[in-house]
């Protein structure tokens, strides 16, 4: 098959073209350096000509809610654009779990947004919705610093390594479109304050994580529920100990 | 070159999730700007920095290499607020105000 990955070179997308390109299929990592960029539409018409499949895993790299908003719906409104012009027969989109449930959330509104657009394409497609990665645990901890002391609510959630979420939307690109969202998380479930307070004690930093039900994770006040993957989710192997210990030893 | 510490501002405030972008980089989030603050050990690993924030589709500010043994400077990063942005003068941090001559030309100092 040939597939294109927007985001190729991000942290999913290089490890899904990766597991792609093991697997010997013909993958094209998009990105702006390869002169692709889905926010301008620039490159991509060349880019998913003859494509199977496109795989969107691009994330915003900026945080307010307006740019947020623009990247998401932009982005993927030139991605069906064009694949709807080349006759690409499979939209696959990472999302995240609590998408269409946290409208405090600006970054959850626009993810939300995302799927809506792709849902209302009429073009095939499969969405794969993923917890908070565990390569995340740094910088959550850092956006919620104040003088060295963490403060995050105790809220239940299972955070996934990216090496599985690759792994899962791998899997979807290959496969015939569910026109539906798949659920994936990790192995256990965990306090997002604990989740931090580990990740800083086996990278030696010695700030303090306090327990605040009312801190707010991505500007909206979440408890067990809001993260919590649907009954169907599949469920990924690789522990949270285990992935510290490969990345912090 | 020698490892040298270099602050890399981008313009917007960046997500947390990007706080890894950057191997060996810290990420402050400032109202207008964003800085990476890190040890950069050669010129071939600069300009992987630079390409993965163009990759990112950012826009960058400024690239700045910090004098040596000036890890004051670490815990206040320069917004780069005063770099052709007087709109957004008023979302300068005043940290940095009083070393930000010396930050902003290193070379003068050695």
């Amino acid at each position: 098959m040939k597939i294109v990955v927007i985001g190729g070179r991000g942290l999913i997308g290089s490890k899904v073209a990766a597991q792609l390109s093991a697997q010997g299929h013909d993958v094209i990592a998009a990105s702006r350096r390869s002169g692709v960029d889905s926010l301008t539409g620039e490159g991509l018409a060349n880019a998913v000509a003859g494509a199977d499949a496109l795989v969107d895993t691009a994330d915003s790299p900026l945080f307010d809610d307006e740019p947020v908003m623009h990247f998401f719906t932009t982005a993927t409104a030139n991605l069906l654009a064009a694949e709807r012009e080349a006759g690409v027969k499979h939209h696959v989109a990472l999302s995240v779990v609590g998408a269409q449930v946290m409208p405090d959330s600006g970054y959850n509104t626009a993810k939300a947004a995302q799927e809506n657009l792709i849902k209302d394409s009429g073009r095939p497609y499969s969405i794969v919705r993923a917890t908070p990665f565990y390569e995340f645990v740094l910088g959550l901890a850092d956006s919620a610093t104040d003088a060295d002391i963490v403060r995050l609510p105790h809220a239940l959630f299972r955070p996934i390594a990216a090496d599985d979420v690759a792994t899962a939307v791998a899997r979807a690109a290959v496969r015939r479109p569910i026109n539906g969202v798949t659920e994936i998380a990790g192995p256990e479930a965990m306090g997002m304050d604990d989740f931090v307070r580990f990740g800083l004690a086996a990278n030696a930093d010695q700030r303090r994580v306090v327990t605040d039900a009312q801190a707010p994770y991505f500007g909206a006040v979440i408890d067990d529920q809001t993260l919590a993957p649907d009954e169907n989710a599949t469920i990924f192997a690789t522990r949270y100990s285990d992935w510290l210990d490969t990345h912090f030893a | 070159m020698e490892p040298t510490t270099y602050q890399i501002c981008v313009h917007g405030r960046l997500s947390e999730r990007l706080a890894a972008a950057l191997e060996g980089m810290t990420l402050h989030s400032g109202p207008v700007n964003t800085v990476f603050t890190g040890e950069v050990k050669d010129q071939s690993q600069l300009f992987g920095h630079l390409d993965r924030l163009r990759d990112l589709g950012l826009e960058l500010i400024s690239v700045q290499p910090q004098p040596q043994g000036a890890s004051e400077y670490l815990a206040a990063p320069d917004f780069g607020e005063g770099i052709g942005r007087p709109t957004e003068i008023g979302g300068v941090p005043t940290l940095s105000r009083a070393t930000k001559s010396s930050v902003s030309r290193p070379g003068s100092q050695q």
